[in-house]
């Protein structure tokens, strides 16, 4: 069974295809053939006088009690239905007159009983649903003498009628149109139609699921999300597909991590010369050199400690958290306020997000020390979007200029006006946050306020509303 | 107050660091002995006996967190950690292993100088409010508070944000359920570990605190003022021994 279904994907849709249309081409000729009426028989004309006059000369040799069951033992019985009294007009016209006469007189010399009458009609079967119309075919008549030949008979009614004035009419057997057959052919065709399509819809569907799932692993491992199991079932291709994925994952995974545990090394090892120097700092008499080192060291250090964190922001993702975050931001900006900074936080209302708690307050922290470093003021806000929450944290500063929005995301990239360190930060601070808020399925994005909202830059910072 | 010097451990395998930091501490007023690894530390505790260890967790042979176990199983003396590692997971591991205190290198010198006064001076004057054996969490009310992960839930679990001062003076105050604690004394429990130029005074924190976890900040439930007093936190606390979460 395994080894007759193909592997590939073309080979399996194809298959499936195929298979499909043969089994409703199967359906429906077997529907039609247990239901429809069967075709009425033409008969031979010498074949048809020899039956009837042999029929009707036997059925006079049994009593008349017997006869009906008699006939119905004859192996011709089946191509006939049998009258015994006068036949109800079953012909409409018009009577094939020649073919009439030239029969009666072939069953009068055939038949050995010494009937009073036979009559033989030919036409065309009144009011007896779908059969096709009898159509008589003729050999052209070779000359006008000749008398034209039927070559087959279709519809006919032979009546003998014996001296002591017993009755026998002949007439083939014309199936009835069966009650409702029209309905249940098409209750047939539709339960048909139906199973038919929810079996190609569940095996379309099982062929295109791992190719769903390679699909949603892509997307996220391209969001940099948690490196998942991927699947290695379905066709050829999509294993091919799933196997070259996860290889170049392999790879990427690899060339990040190496990148990542050098930068990682280099600023973890710059922390135990910086000891050094914060204790030897201390020994300096002059007032201003001390100062002038000390500040040098918390540059440097700033720079370690947030590389540090830029190479490890994968490291241990952790599960979400509930997290309240009117207190998340009153906290943010009262440790900055603490500090004669001009923070103000409006949102007051207890919103729980899930998050991961450490995550989204450095995040946050840094979009806030960014609005102060630049802007000179951070006033905070939260938006309680249908599917989101979306906090603005906007300053007043003179904003960034519109083609250049993107490129500050980029670590390290400082706007040329302001790449004097004395404004602070590292160039790291909007990477980190946006990294952060993208590993939890959030975002950050930079806008330019326009005058009816006052004028600098709005941060703002997307969470999805998890389950 | 201090009759002798109080005597500090330093271990820590760098020997600059090491020189430097007991030159700091001595400067300060401290007797410090400093070694290098943990198999001098043990020959030296045989001998000697100290009021406070500083201890790095970066060592060669046994790293700091296994002195600490070791120490911890023989003394209830203050023991602070220093790292070079700043996560989150290092600090916590340290804290439940019984370390008092967690600093990050580079630490700044004033800093360490502050959260070595402060843990002497919290064994000598409150050892019967803060017994030894750590308690994991403390709960009131419904509510949660984990010292070691520094971290407040409410009784939905969500987590609750404070700020360091505001943090320390709960716990202070938590710890210390239904005594009355003088802005003064809040003021020395506090100062250990957030000494910041900037704090706002006790009052402004308390009011904040109270703003985030009393159900009516103006009627306060769990902190009452008391007039000419300080603060006294009424809330029943019931310290947990397994960690809750």
């Amino acid at each position: 069974m395994k080894r007759l279904w193909p592997n590939r994907l073309g080979p399996q849709m194809a298959l499936l295809t195929v298979g499909l249309l043969v089994a409703v081409q199967f359906v429906s000729i077997a529907v039609f053939a247990l239901m429809l009426p069967r075709s009425v028989p033409a008969f031979e004309p010498g074949w048809l006088v020899e039956r009837l006059a042999s029929l009707a000369d036997g059925a006079m040799a049994q009593p008349a009690a017997a006869r009906p069951a008699w006939l119905e033992a004859q192996p011709e019985a089946r191509w006939f239905t049998f009258h015994f009294d006068a036949l109800p007009d079953l012909l409409d016209l018009p009577q094939e007159a020649q073919t009439s006469a030239w029969l009666t007189t072939m069953l009068a010399a055939q038949t050995k009983h010494p009937w009073a009458r036979i009559d033989v009609s030919i036409g065309r079967p009144r009011a007896v649903g779908p059969i096709a119309p009898p159509r008589l075919e003729r050999i052209p008549p070779q000359s006008a003498e000749v008398q034209p030949m039927p070559t087959a008979l279709v519809f006919f009614v032979a009546t003998f009628v014996s001296p002591d004035g017993a009755v026998l009419a002949v007439r083939p057997f014309l199936p009835g149109r069966s009650q409702g057959a029209a309905i249940v052919l098409a209750a047939w065709l539709v339960t048909f139609l139906i199973a038919a399509s929810l079996v190609g819809w569940w095996a379309i569907a099982r062929i295109a699921a791992p190719l769903g799932l390679l699909a949603r692993a892509t997307e996220r491992f391209g969001r940099g999300m948690a490196n998942e199991a991927l699947p290695r079932r379905g066709a050829h291709e999509i294993r091919v597909i799933a196997d070259s994925f996860a290889e170049m994952r392999r790879r990427v995974a690899r060339f990040v991590g190496d990148r990542t545990t050098m930068i990682a090394a280099i600023s973890h090892d710059l922390r135990t010369p910086l000891t050094r120097m914060r204790l030897r700092v201390e020994r300096v008499e002059d007032e201003d050199l001390r100062a002038a080192l000390s500040r040098d060291i918390d540059a440097l250090e700033a720079i370690a400690r947030e590389t540090l964190e830029f190479a490890r922001i994968d490291d241990a993702p952790g599960p979400p958290d509930r997290v309240d975050l009117a207190s998340l931001l009153q906290t943010l900006a009262d440790e900055r306020a603490d500090m004669d900074q001009d923070v103000r936080c409006a949102a007051h209302a207890p919103l729980v997000v899930s998050a991961r708690a450490d995550a989204l307050r450095r995040a946050l922290g840094n979009l806030i020390d960014n609005a102060l470093a630049y802007g000179g003021a951070a006033r905070i806000s939260v938006v309680d979007l249908p599917d989101a929450v979306r906090i603005d944290i906007d300053d007043e500063g003179p904003g960034i200029p519109e083609n250049r929005l993107e490129d500050v995301f980029r670590p390290f990239v400082r706007l040329e006006d302001s790449r004097n360190r004395t404004t602070g930060g590292t160039g790291l601070g909007l990477a980190i946050a946006r990294n952060l808020a993208r590993a939890q399925g959030g975002d950050v994005v930079l806008a330019n306020r326009t005058p009816p909202d006052g004028t600098g830059l709005r941060a703002s910072l997307t969470l999805p509303k998890g389950s | 107050m201090q009759t002798r010097k109080s005597h500090i451990l330093i271990v820590d395998d760098d020997a600059d660091i090491r020189k430097l930091t007991s030159q700091l501490l001595g400067e300060s007023g401290f007797r410090v002995t400093a070694v290098s690894d943990g198999a001098a530390m043990q020959r030296l505790l045989a001998s000697e006996s100290f009021d406070l260890a500083v201890l790095d967790v970066m060592l060669p042979g046994e790293d700091g967190f296994a002195l600490c176990r070791k120490l911890r199983a023989v003394s209830k003396m203050p023991i602070v950690m220093l790292t070079a590692r700043a996560s989150e997971t290092d600090r916590v591991v340290g804290l439940e292993l019984g370390a008092d205190d967690y600093v990050a290198k580079p630490f700044s010198p004033r800093e360490l100088v502050a959260r070595v006064r402060a843990h002497l001076r919290r064994t000598n004057e409150l050892q019967p409010a803060a017994p030894k054996s750590r308690v994991k969490c403390l709960r009131f009310d419904g509510w949660t508070i984990d010292p070691i992960r520094r971290e407040l839930r409410n009784a939905e679990g969500t987590l609750v944000s404070l700020t360091g001062t505001e943090f320390d003076l709960l716990t202070a105050l938590a710890e210390r359920a239904q005594r009355v604690l003088s802005r003064d004394q809040l003021l020395d429990l506090v100062r250990g570990r957030t000494a910041h130029p900037f704090d706002r005074s006790i009052d402004v924190s308390i009011s904040r605190l109270r703003r985030k976890i009393e159900p009516f900040p103006d009627e306060p439930r769990f902190i009452r003022t008391v007039r000419n007093g300080g603060y006294v936190f009424t809330a029943e606390v019931v310290p947990l021994d397994e960690s809750a979460g």
